[in-house]
């Protein structure tokens, strides 16, 4: 998950990411205890949190890797290092189908008081800020 | 009972020649044992690995049947409490390198019944916990629009080391008291009932007084003062507890000279 989906990604490490995830849901069908007791069996405990990690896991990779875009703490290097709101406002929804990849939807976004913008900081935050009061102005 | 079970060595799990320490842990597996055992385990050993890295290089690698509760890692959650070389330490606080050259023993926490390996029974302590009311019960009701409760930093520090508390029973374990009376409160029970005591926004001190002045509540104390030097958090119990006595005995003797005593 670090290495193919830390805040820097391009759709081959996802997919590496994506593959992996699938290879360990794979072997985690073998999985294995040494401890079979009933009492504090820490082992087990565990071992059922690691299949809900791998499915989580999915679902962070696969949603990452269907969103063609950047935004926010998913900033892709291959292509996509825009903002797309116009595709990808909207919530990706993933859905567990038991097989080696989830199913993938999206949601509508409900925005309140604070839209989408671009981070910008020294000179350019400033101009930023310049443009959004001056169409505060107009609203007004 | 069994004899311990043969160490594992490094070159066993495939590690190849390192740097090894002996780790003894006492083994309790209610379905197996009838007593607690002595288990040898040989963990490969750098400068930087705590106690609680060395149980969990023997969980994954060497024996999965070992139980031990932990979750921070950093001396925040209290989980890892546990009896290292004989005395209470969280293990994630307690480094190998401190402990060289071994053997390392690590127990479960004493003056508590074991669950099960380095697992205790805390049901007690939850109970103790609960009955001292460790909750604000405000002084004076106050609405929404009434704003905020100000507190002084002077009134703060009366009782900020208190809620440093993270309920990690080491002081429990420490305790000679409550090693020989186990229906005494303790000192980390009553160290807390001081934090919401000592608090300027709580009033509750009359109705957390029956559990302090009970004979298995403070006075129980015998004034060991060793909890206060095994609290990984400096929160002081044993002067918790000395501050509640000298309450308590001033309320006592104003009793005589106001019906109310010192309680508001």
């Amino acid at each position: 998950m670090d290495d193919g989906c830390g805040i820097y990604r391009s759709a081959k490490s996802m997919l590496a990411t994506c593959n992996k995830l699938a290879e360990l849901q794979t072997r985690y069908q073998r999985v294995q205890l040494d401890d079979h007791s009933k009492a504090w069996n820490t082992e087990w405990l565990l071992a059922i949190e690691l299949g809900f990690l791998l499915d989580v896991a999915q679902a962070m990779a696969h949603s990452a890797l269907n969103r063609q875009e950047s935004r926010g703490s998913h900033q892709r290097l291959d292509g996509f290092e825009q903002r797309d709101d116009l595709r990808f406002l909207q919530h990706s929804l993933v859905f567990y189908t038991g097989c080696s990849a989830p199913c993938m939807d999206y949601g509508p976004v409900k925005i309140t008081s604070s839209p989408p913008g671009a981070r910008a900081y020294g000179a350019a935050r400033k101009q930023a800020e310049a443009k959004r009061r001056a169409q505060e102005a107009q609203h007004v | 009972m069994s004899d311990p079970v043969a160490a594992k060595t490094p070159e066993s799990i495939g590690a190849g020649p390192a740097s090894t320490i002996t780790i003894e842990v006492l083994r309790y597996r209610p379905e197996q044992e009838d007593k607690p055992v002595w288990q040898r385990f040989e963990v490969l050993f750098t400068d930087d690995m705590s106690v609680l890295q060395g149980l969990q290089q023997i969980k994954d690698e060497l024996d999965g049947s070992l139980s031990f509760r932990w979750s921070c890692r950093m001396a925040i959650c209290g989980s890892c409490g546990m009896m290292v070389n004989g005395q209470p330490a969280l293990s994630c606080k307690t480094f190998l390198r401190d402990l060289l050259p071994g053997p390392v023993r690590i127990e479960a926490l004493a003056h508590f019944a074991i669950g099960r390996d380095l697992v205790v029974s805390v049901d007690g302590f939850i109970k103790k916990l609960e009955s001292i009311k460790p909750y604000l019960i405000p002084k004076e009701p106050r609405t929404l629009a009434e704003g905020e409760y100000l507190q002084t930093s002077a009134q703060l520090a009366r009782f900020e080391p208190y809620s440093a508390c993270i309920n990690c029973l080491l002081c429990h374990a420490a305790c000679p008291q409550f090693g020989l009376d186990p229906s005494f409160t303790g000192p980390g029970v009553l160290a807390l009932l001081h934090r919401y005591n000592a608090d300027s926004h709580d009033g509750g001190s009359a109705q957390r007084q029956a559990m302090l002045n009970a004979e298995q509540g403070m006075w129980n104390c015998t004034a060991v003062g060793y909890c206060s030097a095994v609290c990984p958090k400096q929160v002081d119990p044993a002067h918790a507890i000395n501050q509640n006595k000298v309450n308590s005995a001033k309320d006592y003797f104003l009793r005589f000279l106001s019906p109310r005593g010192t309680q508001p």
